[in-house]
Order: structure tokens, then sequence, then C-alpha cells
């Protein structure tokens, strides 16, 4: 099919005439896009919906930490500080922190 | 962006995606519409009505044809239910009835005023052939995947189309089909 003889020239020559300066306003196009802002709704769903790659080895690391935190006694490496005054026959035992163990 | 991405994007209703789609398309469909329809409020509205399709129906595009060849194809359906409604033309089945491919020489000399008229009131048919062809540049295998006809009847149209134009020429602007 023929597109550089005289009739083809002039037809291409004559449509680009027309069409010269023919742009769609920036009102119209924003509105355009504006159709497609998504809704709040939809923004959940994305995020609900989101692929979340989790690198395993400090994924295990951060596990272990937490499985250590919640089975060894918080008090373990703290030192149990009292101090007993001696009054008279008695004694008064003063203890500086409350103490914390596991049942 | 790869358009297997930019396709992906947009079935996940990627705003990017949408952006950029608009930007490369919307000013030359609102050319050719516009072409075809001669009218520039009209082919706004196509053009509009064409996105909104585009997004809807983005899930059902299975990547068999180019993403632009799809996004051509409504608009060019939208535009001629337009043309439908104006009762232009009435219908836009077209027997191709052989091969038609012969050019016929055209005098030198065209009578652009004349030519322009032509263009104007040809047979839609043969006009949104014309426009893909020499506007929009596309080949004839692209322009059979938009408008789902064979490369043999796009061929045949667009002889014809010609043909039409070069008689409307002889005869000062009527067309005799």
């Amino acid at each position: 099919m023929n597109r550089d003889d005289k009739l083809s020239e002039e037809i291409k020559s004559i449509y680009e005439e027309e069409t010269r300066g023919l742009t769609l306003s920036d009102e119209f196009l924003n509105n355009l896009k504006k159709n497609y802002k998504k809704s709040h709704r939809e923004r959940i769903n994305e995020f609900l919906n989101k692929e979340i790659e989790i690198p395993l080895a400090p994924a295990f690391v951060g596990m272990a930490a937490l499985i250590a935190l919640s089975i060894i006694p918080k008090d373990i490496l703290k030192n149990e500080q009292l101090r007993t005054i001696y009054i008279g026959s008695s004694e008064v035992i003063i203890r500086e922190q409350k103490e914390v163990t596991r049942k | 962006m790869t358009e297997q991405v930019l396709v992906k994007k947009l079935k996940r209703k990627d705003e990017a995606a949408y952006e950029e789609i608009v930007n490369t398309y919307a000013n030359k469909l609102f050319k050719v519409c516009y072409l075809m329809l001669k009218d520039e409020k009209e082919a706004e509205d196509v053009v509009q009505e064409t996105f909104i399709k585009v997004f809807k129906n983005i899930a059902s595009f299975r990547g068999e044809s180019s993403i632009y060849t799809w996004i051509y194809r409504i608009a060019l359906n939208i535009s001629r239910d337009v043309i439908r409604k104006r009762q232009e033309v009435l219908s836009f089945e077209y027997e191709w009835i052989g091969e038609e491919d012969v050019e016929e020489k055209v005098e030198e000399s065209i009578d652009r005023e004349v030519l322009r008229r032509s263009l104007k009131s040809l047979n839609p048919i043969y006009r949104e052939c014309l426009i893909l062809f020499y506007f929009e540049d596309l080949s004839i295998r692209e322009i059979s995947q938009i408008l789902d006809e064979s490369e043999g009847t796009i061929k045949s149209k667009l002889s014809r189309g010609r043909k039409l134009l070069k008689n409307s020429l002889e005869k000062g602007g009527q067309f005799n089909e």
C-alpha cells in the first residue's frame, strides 16, 4: 500500500494541518487522572494485600530474642538489694526493688 | 517501563501507571477521534469514555495484542457509536469482495481544498482506515488488529477509500459511491 505518492502525502499533510495545536487542556487531563484516584477502602485493601518480604536471618534472630525474653526471668541478672537494720532484738529488712520471679 | 510491566501495574490499579497511559495516549486518541468525528467536544467525550472503559476492563485484557491496539479499538468503537447515533451512516459492515490493491496514479496537481472537503465527507468506513494508516502511520497488520478485520479487508478499504477520493477530486469534491 502506497504511502509515498502525491495523494498519500497530501492526505497526511491535511490530517496534520487539521490537528495541529489540538491538545487536551491540563484541566481535562487532570480530571481524567482524578477519575482514577483510589478510595480509602481501596487503599486499605491494597495495604492489607501487600506482599511483604522478610529476610530470614534477622527474622530468626528477632524471634529467638523474643522467646528468650519471655522464658528467662527478668530478674536473673539483678542482685537482690536488701538492707537489714537491727533494732534491738528485731531486724527490719528493706527491699529496694520488688522481687519478680516466675512461678 | 515495558508494556508488560505497565499492564501488570494497571491490573494492580497502580496510579502511576494510569497517569503514564493517560499522558501517552490521551492526546493521540483525541486527534484521531477529532479526525473521525470532526467535533472537539465529542472527541473529548470519547477520550474520557475510552479511559473509563480501559480501567474498568483492564483485568480482561489478555495481552494478545498491544495495549495501544486495545485502547485504539475501544476509542474507535465508541466513535462508531457516536457516528451511528448521528445516523451519518447506517452500517459499518463491509464486505471484502476481492483483491483491490491496484493503485491508480493520481494526477500531479491536487486541489487541496477539494481533497480536504472530500476527506471530511468520506464514508467513515474508509475514513478510519485512512486516518490510522496515513495519520497514525500504523501498519496494515496493526490496523487489522485494531479494527478486528482481516489484513485483506483493510487493504481493500484503503484502496477503495483512495479511489473514492481520486474520483471525488476529478469531480470537484463530489462522491459517487
